[in-house]
């Protein structure tokens, strides 16, 4: 019997593995997103960095629905007041316009393209005022809602049912109850409800092969999914990569539960459509037409004749135009720093044949945050101080263990993972103290969790309020009124938590048998600092390392005013663990057999700069010999002036009184304690003594460096591929923060609404925000203060080691070819600059670099 | 090359601006009316008794103005650095200082013409600023859910006020009050209920929760005002009319129950947020159910004493919400061990049982021994914890200490509101009312100490309390 050719059709339903394979790469179009406890600064198109830059900001800006440059108001505010070269503006777009030829010529009678182009950037009508924060769709309130609830690590005392489920399966299970889901996706949806698979591969599967998706589509449509939900999505990153799975154990969750849910919603049909704002912000060609007084006529010969440039200048979008002016941005600032850094490097020639001085009085060592450069330069203009760059974490890739804290924490790049666990211990000779504070942590916690289950409870929330309310009231008025009064209060009751206890370096806190760190390591670890920093084995008698860290209280974001290196945190606890081994004899003597003999003489210590107060803490004091006591004190003197003039210049910045910085930092009200990265506009490699002289208006991540100390170029290998990349991060946080603050950043502080314990939503509900907040970026005008421009990175080296650097590591080439990062190179003997050109970039014409 | 021709940081403020003035001005005359009328009260106490020279219950009017201006004061000198930059400084200050002029308005009203129009512009006002960031669209929604929920209440409000003033045939408040015993009984019924209605928009006592749940539109401080000054108002319409409600025992027992509902929703809406201001609000609502049944009961010291506590407790909390950040493993345990829990319920319930024997048991009861199973429960908790002995002494005289302030603060409102009310429900009511709350709670703590969740259906009906439905708002946008 001859039957009809079956009609089963072929289901091509992809096997979980390539699922899981699908999923992982569509994951890559979100960076993680750390918890605020921990701020790390990401870029959020760091999915995007295999991309040249212009390209990675078009695509981003459709898959999230964002900006792609400030809005051309903006801009030219920031023209307006100087901030960006008009010069440079003209030569960006000479350039854009294919160079001086093509830009003089003339497109309609007596009106050059120039004239054209620079009417639409500077004259005429942009579009209208900030676009309203986006509304949050249904869809995603619906997704944000739960994950919310799923992913909630301190605030609700119910947590969400059929957490062990994983994050699919327990919304699955509660959907049916929700009328949010029923409104969402009506008939439909309950019907999936019922069939769709319980395993989120095979539902993805599934999901795929009902939507018709077709083959080689599937990692873009899931990827599209993934960013509707940047913050959730980036939180499901960082916790299967970068925390301790202890920290998130009994709530399992992976991207494929969140794709899995979007593919629920996105069959139910109930997926809102994206919108991309300002796409089309282009201007007609009349419009253009009639700036110029130009008749009908002539505007019909100009968009006829042969170029066309009439036309195209008409149609560039906003988001093309805001590209030129942060070029101009971009040179304006690259114009004025790099000649005064050719000078510095001829004069720093010249000057190296001359013989040196006597040694400096003490050596300082602090991180090559950009907050560091103005404290640096007021503390060498205070005496005989010599200063360097290193980061933040010293090399040290440790997880420490607080007393009284019940997690461990990783204070070192996110780039790493931690090597040795350290734990807090008594100081020597301090042990009351340590008991003293002990008991006093207890008790703070035991009154806490006291006060937090008698609010919540049902019987006891009422006549805890009333009983506690008194209190309240009077340590309201203390903290609105006399914050500094009630800090100094408090602090007189406690013992000092840095000089009772100390991070332990032999001992460890979970065997106890093996040390945190082994001879070897520790000897390796301090002869790093000589060989990345190009610090010479003539040390001074005093050396200096400095952590650093931000003050602010009642901030979520207080963490982001922390040092990046150290994970998010304050970094005097690196700086005491280095320290230590740096003062071990049987250290000392390792480092002497590998050439590294430092003078008896040599005592280091360590310190923390308060970025917020520009005070100097220096920790175990008592453990400095008699003999250096007047050197420490000569050193303290020069770091309280220095602080005094750092303190009085960031005022300046910040439109307010030196002594009001003081009280914002312990103000629970402040929501700008300082300006903390922001302006970050370039990482200078190279020794200090090179940039010593310029005041670089803590704009620059500073790395000391010695080319002739570093033959085979390991040290500037490292220098480039992990502080350099830190820095980007931090660079591309802030400009796209800064471009677009709802989308990249997380808007306005004052309606942020802290989420379990872990990051901040906006009002009622949306997303976890990722980015930086509007009051760290812009001034109280709404100006931007931040003025988006790429990182650029001048290197101090010959040419043929910095291009053999670059060629040897894929990020670089990456990078630098993709124009995340500007690259100029400074030749040490010669003084000749060479400008790293971006694969694809038109000649850089008009820039007085090439 | 010049590079000071450019420098791409300049200060970005010369003079101060206008509003920042403004704003240290406002907070400058809402410290120095706290601290006129806080002296003046206190003069007035040193004399002896109060006269009735504002108001037929000046000690109400001064208590709840006294916290007004306190939080007002607080909340201002807190934004001056909390909103250094908002967009909209002039809308921001201006709307709460006439924000409260309103509430002092109706607050110290003599004539009811004049408590409705501060009521009713109390209402405008805080709806506007809950929409305070008028280029958010969710913002405007959650302005426009208040509004709405205002105008059912203050449509109630002035329905009742003005069949008072036609059946008495005066609009002083005094007057009106002292005629109540001769109004006809459906009078001081319809009257009460309406006034109930008012009072449970304004304190957002479920149906009526949704506006304050969805409420996180408003800028921090405005949440702190709101929450510890706004949501009172409820109480003190109650407190103020306490002779309507008293000569109408069904209003009263509407409150009673009204009240025991939202404190029990509220608490739940609380245990299950993810977020700490949707948590707090929860909180409020539960608070403030506890507050009306307090009034309903005719304890009105005790009510009077928990908006005070309340107001300053709560404010503290918004305020410094931004300090919780930081992720604890653990979710916070309940408070103790079930069998301590259960001890304390059943003492407790014993004392009840006692003191209802007594013939003046009245409504303070259910608050009274409410408080005495939170203190018994912490003071067990906190002596006995797993800690230091130093650090449970230390703890145990902070218990003792805040015991204190309660039992004072609780005093102080006697004295300033003389009696209660009559009793309203038979002691075996009030136990039972009091066996409600804790048995709620043994409930609440032993799943909480067994880690066992909600019933599924509960959780998300509690979870979803407050949320706007997202479409209709989508679509009324434009």
């Amino acid at each position: 019997m001859n039957m009809m050719a079956p009609l089963t059709t072929a289901e091509t339903q992809l096997t979980r593995t390539e699922v899981a394979g699908l999923v992982a790469l569509a994951a890559r179009s979100v960076p993680p997103l750390w918890p605020l406890e921990s701020a790390i600064a990401v870029n959020p198109l760091a999915g995007f960095e295999d991309l040249p830059f212009a390209e990675a900001v078009h695509r981003a800006a459709r898959r999230f629905g964002a900006r792609e440059s400030l809005p051309l108001t903006a801009w030219r505010g920031l023209l307006a007041t100087g901030r960006i070269d008009p010069k440079a503006l003209r030569d960006a777009a000479i350039r854009e316009l294919g160079g001086i030829y093509a830009a003089e010529a003339q497109v309609a009678p007596g009106i050059t393209a120039l004239d054209l182009l620079m009417a639409r950037l500077v004259d005429l009508p942009a579009s209208g005022p900030e676009p309203e924060q986006d509304s949050t769709t249904a869809d995603v309130a619906f997704l944000a809602k739960w994950c919310a609830a799923f992913f909630d690590q301190s605030q609700a005392a119910s947590p969400m049912p059929h957490r062990d489920l994983g994050l699919y399966r327990a919304v699955l299970a509660l959907a049916g109850h929700d009328p949010d889901y029923a409104r969402l996706t009506g008939a439909l949806g309950a019907q999936l409800l019922l069939t769709v698979s319980r395993d989120p591969l095979t539902a993805i599967a599934e999901g795929l092969s009902a939507l018709g998706v077709s083959e080689g589509d599937e990692v873009d449509h899931l990827a599209d999914l993934v960013a509707r939900l940047p913050g959730w999505a980036g939180h499901i990153r960082w916790r299967g990569e970068h925390t301790d799975p202890a920290n998130v154990s009994g709530a399992p969750a992976g991207m494929a539960d969140l794709i899995a849910l979007w593919l629920l919603i996105e069959r139910a049909g109930a997926l809102a459509p994206r919108t991309v704002p300002q796409a089309t912000a282009h201007v007609g060609a009349a419009r253009l037409a009639a700036h110029f007084g130009l008749e009908t006529a002539a505007v019909d010969a100009a968009l006829a004749a042969a170029h066309g440039a009439f036309g195209r200048i008409a149609a560039l979008t906003e988001g093309a135009l805001g590209a030129l002016f942060m070029t101009a941005a971009e040179w304006s600032y690259r114009n004025q720093l790099v000649p005064r850094l050719e000078a510095a490097a001829l004069e720093r020639e010249a000057a190296a044949h001359q013989t040196a001085g006597a040694g400096p009085d003490a050596q300082l060592v602090f991180c090559i945050d950009v907050r560091s450069e103005p404290f640096r330069r007021a503390l060498e203009a205070q005496g005989a101080y010599q200063t360097l760059g290193y980061a933040g974490f010293f090399g040290l890739p440790i997880a420490l263990h607080r007393h009284g804290e019940e997690r461990r924490k990783r204070f070192l790049p996110v780039l790493l993972a931690p090597q040795h666990d350290v734990a807090e211990a008594p100081v020597a000779g301090r042990e009351d103290e340590a008991a003293s504070l002990s008991a006093e942590l207890a008790r703070e916690q035991h009154t806490a969790a006291l006060f937090g289950a008698a609010k919540q409870g049902t019987a006891t929330a009422f006549a805890t309020a009333e009983a506690t309310g008194p209190l309240a009231g009077l340590l309201m008025a203390a903290r609105t009124i006399g914050p500094r009064v009630l800090e100094r209060v408090t602090r007189s009751l406690t013992p000092d938590r840095a000089s009772a206890l100390a991070p332990a370096l032999d001992c460890c806190p979970t065997d106890g048998q093996r040390p945190a760190f082994t001879l070897d390591e520790k000897i390796g670890y301090a002869s790093a600092l000589f060989r990345l920093t190009g610090l010479t084995p003539q040390t001074a008698r005093l050396v200096v390392l400095a952590g650093h860290g931000g003050s602010a209280v009642n901030n979520p974001y207080a963490a982001a005013l922390d040092c990046g290196a150290c994970g998010g945190h304050k970094g005097g606890a690196n700086a005491r663990i280095l320290v230590a081994m740096l003062n071990d004899p049987a250290v000392r003597a390792g480092m002497a057999a590998h050439g590294l003999a430092l003078p008896e003489t040599t005592v280091f210590l360590a310190a923390e700069h308060d970025t917020t107060t520009d005070v100097v803490t220096i920790f175990d004091r008592d453990q400095v010999p008699a003999s250096h006591a007047a050197d420490l004190a000569a050193l303290e003197t020069s770091l309280a002036r220095a602080g005094a003039v750092n303190r009085a210049h960031r005022a300046g910045l910040l439109g307010r009184s030196a002594e009001d910085l003081l009280t914002g930092a312990v103000h629970w009200g402040e929501v700008r304690p300082e300006w903390g990265l922001a302006g970050n506009a370039a990482f200078l490699v190279g020794p200090r003594d090179w940039t010593a002289g310029l005041d670089l208006e803590g704009r620059t991540f500073l790395h000391s460096y010695d080319w002739r100390a570093d033959e085979d170029a390991t040290a500037l290998t490292t220098i480039l591929t992990a502080p350099m990349v830190v820095a980007q991060w931090i660079n591309c946080q802030y400009l796209f923060s800064t471009i677009d603050n709802s989308r990249y950043g997380s808007g306005d502080k004052v309606t942020q609404n802290v989420l379990g314990g872990i990051g901040v939503i906006q009002g009622n509900g949306g997303d976890l925000r990722i980015g930086l907040p509007r009051q760290s970026l812009f001034t109280d005008a709404g100006d931007p203060y931040h003025v988006p421009q790429r990182l650029l990175t001048v290197v101090l080296a010959p040419l043929a080691r910095v291009e053999a650097v670059i060629q040897a590591n894929e990020i670089l080439g990456r990078l630098f070819g993709n124009g995340w990062v500007q690259l100029v190179v400074i030749d040490p003997e010669t003084g000749r600059t060479r400008c790293w050109r971006p694969a694809g970039d038109p000649a850089a014409e008009g820039s007085t670099l090439h | 090359m010049s590079t000071a021709s450019h420098s791409p940081l300049s200060p970005s403020t010369g003079a101060v601006a206008p509003h920042a003035a403004a704003g240290r001005s406002l907070a400058l005359v809402l410290w120095l009316g706290f601290a006129g009328l806080a002296l003046a009260l206190g003069l007035l106490l040193a004399g002896g008794t109060l006269p009735a020279g504002i108001g037929s219950l000046p000690g109400l009017s001064a208590v709840i103005g006294l916290l007004t201006l306190f939080v007002a004061a607080i909340v201002v000198t807190f934004s001056l650095r909390y909103m250094r930059a908002d967009r909209r400084p002039a809308a921001y200050f201006g709307g709460i200082a006439l924000l409260i002029a309103s509430v002092m308005l109706f607050v110290f009203a003599r004539h009811l013409v004049v408590l409705g129009i501060g009521w009713l512009a109390s209402g405008v006002l805080l709806a506007r600023l809950v929409g305070h960031d008028t280029a958010w669209s969710e913002a405007r929604g959650a302005a426009r859910r208040a509004l709405l929920t205002f105008a059912v209440g203050d449509a109630a409000l002035v329905v009742a006020l003005v069949l008072l003033v036609s059946q008495t045939g005066t609009a002083q408040v005094d007057a009106v009050l002292a005629a109540v015993p001769s109004l006809p009984g459906w009078v001081t019924l319809s009257a009460a209920l309406l006034l109930l209605v008012a009072a449970a928009a304004r304190c957002a006592l479920p149906p009526f929760a949704g506006w304050l749940l969805s409420s996180m539109t408003a800028p921090t401080p405005v949440s702190a005002l709101m929450h510890a000054g706004l949501v009172n108002a409820g109480g003190f319409l109650l407190i103020r009319f306490a002779p309507v409600f008293e000569a109408a025992p069904i209003a009263r027992a509407a409150a009673v129950a009204i009240g025991l509902v939202a404190a029990l929703y509220g608490v739940g809406v609380m245990s299950v947020r993810p977020d700490i201001k949707r948590s707090l609000a929860g909180s409020t609502v539960s608070q403030m159910g506890f507050m009306i049944m307090s009034c309903g009961l005719g304890a009105y010291a005790a009510a009077l004493w928990h908006i005070v506590a309340h107001g300053l407790f709560k404010a503290w909390l918004f305020l410094g919400s931004g300090s919780s950040v930081g992720m604890r493993g653990d979710k916070p345990a309940g408070l103790g061990e079930p069998a301590t829990i259960g001890g304390v319920a059943v003492a407790t319930l014993a004392v009840g049982a006692w003191l209802t024997l007594s013939p003046d048991a009245s409504g303070s009861l259910v608050p009274l021994l409410l408080g005495l199973a939170t203190a018994l429960a912490t003071l067990v908790e906190g002596l006995t914890g797993n800690i230091p002995l130093r650090a449970r002494l230390a703890i145990g005289g902070l218990v003792a200490a805040l015991i204190g302030f309660h039992a004072a603060g609780l005093a102080a409102m006697h004295a300033l509101l003389g009696a209660d009310a009559p009793s309203l429900l038979p002691p075996w009511a009030l136990l039972a009312l009091l066996g409600a709350f804790l048995a709620a709670w043994m409930w609440q703590q032993l799943r909480q100490a067994r880690a066992r969740p909600l019933p599924a259906a509960l959780y998300v009906h509690l979870l979803n309390a407050g949320s706007a439905p997202a479409p209709a708002l989508q679509t009324a946008e434009i």
